[in-house]
């Protein structure tokens, strides 16, 4: 009950002085996705937050008997119906996303403004080391009444690095070059001076050792004590 | 006899590599002894305060407001909403006798400079302000059931998470709808993040004095994007629109690529602005804590990004419309307008977080 009153002071509040109350942009659908580049996958992480001023709308298309209970079989089927909004590239070519997971607040958090829907799906992409791949990616889900913000998530050990980047203006597409790291970096992170500084002494106690192995004769003249 | 000169000579070269790669990373590490002093004495008053604060509350309050200290819901448990919406550990303000409130004030006053709890009182006081503007309970001929208010000074809460102590690992929360102060101190360190700060209305009048909670975030940042060249303001300005915080409640442990003009690209009094921008937030805590921090962010200043999206201009006394980033090895900063009917200079959102220490983690291990 006091859910259904802060709604409807919220709603009061836009109707009376058109102005929201607060929180995120009420009047827009707030679509902020992650791209996380893994080794054999992109994971691509959406997060829905419909405004108060537009969350009916949101709700009607999810909603589709109008009973004001979001179905298993609804929300699967908006998952399908944004999946089918998204497009995901790697140099050109188009890879398919497939469904990962869906969360869905309730229906209340949702017309609070507080509710953010949550779309995971993974394109099974191989990203060598070494390899600098041309990702896109492009958001078209209601774009009437949409914000978006797309970033890639540095994640792993060692990170993917992103070469550049480039997006639209509303951040509905989003362009960027990335390599994983090839072999010369380790990985266990090399990001200390004192790594580094004990694997330079590994290679070079390698080489000399080897040095040695190979001219033992020598070596071992050096080490002769000639009896008088 | 010649792979021995040669092992000889490859051992002193590598004492003396050593030596300045140890030095080289050390510099990073040091702190001035008499800073740490400081810093020492500062924790010991902070956790005389925490501990006065406990021994005002009774048995059931003492219980309710104080967590273990690697509790993870109540760490992450802090938004930008108020908090009837976004449900917020500990106690309220409202829960407090006057003397309980005061003994929790005097904790955060140890913990903050003037000039953040300044700022703390000030974002209270724009939802009192937000609050006065009818805001604050049911419309004319709303539900007669509906209680208790959504906005308001009363309704911040307080939590502790571990023991107060001058030692070990522990942590302070302080927030509400646009607050949220997470500091943890471990011995004479004070880390501020993850912490986010809000003003709506970002500018309202008090005894006839405008008051602007967030005023000099803005501000000082207009002061550094002014100071660019033509040059660098076209890699600071970024082509597209940022319309929200990217790492804002919900996104511990994120990162994201850096963006914008980097701080190498500045000459120092562009980077002396840069750091008066900072300081609105590293400035916060008491100057003990504050100047370790400022110390961190410094060590790494040159890998530091400055990236802004929106208008570039601003009315003066007012805050501008326009996102900025500040993102370095130790920082992460967002100042992030928020639509309200479509004035984004009355409300905005800030975020405060440094990627390898966010709650502590790389102090206490946690």
């Amino acid at each position: 009950m006091k859910r259904a009153a802060i709604v409807v002071v919220m709603a009061s509040l836009l109707a009376a002085t058109g102005r929201p109350a607060f929180a995120h942009q009420l009047d827009e659908y707030l679509q902020a996705t992650t791209l996380d580049v893994q080794p054999d996958h992109v994971r691509v992480k959406l997060r829905l937050t419909p405004g108060v001023a537009v969350v009916e709308t949101v709700l009607a298309q999810i909603d589709r008997d109008h009973d004001g209970v979001l179905s298993e079989d609804e929300k699967r089927a908006y998952v399908e119906h944004v999946r089918s909004d998204l497009e995901l590239s790697i140099d050109d070519r188009k890879s398919p996303l497939n469904y990962v997971s869906a969360t869905y607040p309730s229906v209340d958090a949702m017309r609070e403004g507080n509710g953010e829907i949550v779309m995971m799906f993974d394109a099974n992409v191989s990203s060598p080391p070494g390899l600098e791949r041309q990702l896109t990616f492009a958001n078209r889900h209601r774009r009437d009444v949409s914000s978006y913000l797309v970033n890639a998530i540095l994640a792993g050990n060692p990170p993917v690095r992103v070469l550049d980047q480039t997006r639209s203006e509303d951040q509905s597409t989003y362009h960027s070059t990335y390599a994983r790291p090839d072999w010369l970096v380790l990985p266990i992170g090399m990001s200390s001076a004192v790594e580094w500084l004990i694997a330079i002494a590994l290679v070079v106690g390698g080489i000399l050792t080897m040095s040695k192995r190979r001219h033992p004769k020598e070596n071992a003249r050096a080490c002769v004590v000639v009896p008088r | 006899m010649k792979a021995n000169r040669m092992s000889a000579r490859f051992a002193r070269g590598l004492v003396v590599v050593s030596a300045l790669t140890f030095a080289c990373g050390a510099k990073d590490a040091i702190v001035d002894p008499a800073e740490n002093v400081h810093a020492s004495s500062q924790t010991a008053d902070v956790v005389s305060k925490a501990n006065a604060f406990l021994a005002s509350l009774d048995t059931t309050q003492r219980t309710r407001i104080t967590y273990a200290f690697d509790d993870a819901e109540e760490r992450k448990r802090w938004s930008n909403f108020p908090p009837a919406v976004a449900k917020r550990g500990g106690i309220q303000m409202s829960e407090l006798t006057d003397a309980q409130r005061t003994a929790a004030f005097a904790l955060l006053e140890s913990v903050l400079s003037p000039k953040g709890m300044e700022k703390v009182r000030n974002i209270m006081a724009a939802d009192d302000a937000f609050k006065a503007q009818d805001h604050g309970g049911p419309p004319q001929g709303g539900p007669p059931h509906f209680k208790g208010p959504l906005f308001g000074h009363e309704l911040y809460s307080i939590a502790i998470l571990g023991t107060p102590s001058e030692r070990n690992a522990w942590m302070l929360q302080f927030g509400g709808h646009h607050l949220a102060l997470n500091i943890t101190i471990a011995g004479d360190r004070g880390v501020l993040t993850p912490t986010l700060t809000g003003a709506q209305p970002a500018s309202f009048e008090v005894n006839g004095k405008t008051v602007r909670p967030l005023g000099a975030e803005s501000d000082k940042a207009f002061v550094l994007l002014d100071a660019l060249d033509e040059t660098q303001r076209a890699q600071a300005i970024l082509k597209y629109r940022v319309s929200d915080l990217v790492l804002g409640p919900g996104h511990d442990g994120e990162s994201v690529p850096p963006e914008g003009l980097k701080v190498s690209r500045m000459n120092a009094k562009q980077r002396a602005l840069l750091l008066d921008v900072i300081s609105e937030w590293a400035g916060i805590e008491n100057e003990g804590y504050a100047s370790a921090r400022m110390n961190e962010i410094e060590a790494g200043f040159d890998d530091t990004w400055f990236a802004w999206s929106g208008a570039t201009t601003h009315e003066p006394g007012k805050n501008g419309s326009a996102y900025y980033r500040i993102q370095g090895p130790r920082i992460f900063i967002e100042y992030a307008p928020q639509g309200l009917g479509g004035d984004l200079t009355m409300h905005v959102h800030t975020m405060f977080r440094d990627p390898t220490n966010d709650y502590g983690s790389g102090l206490a291990g946690k």
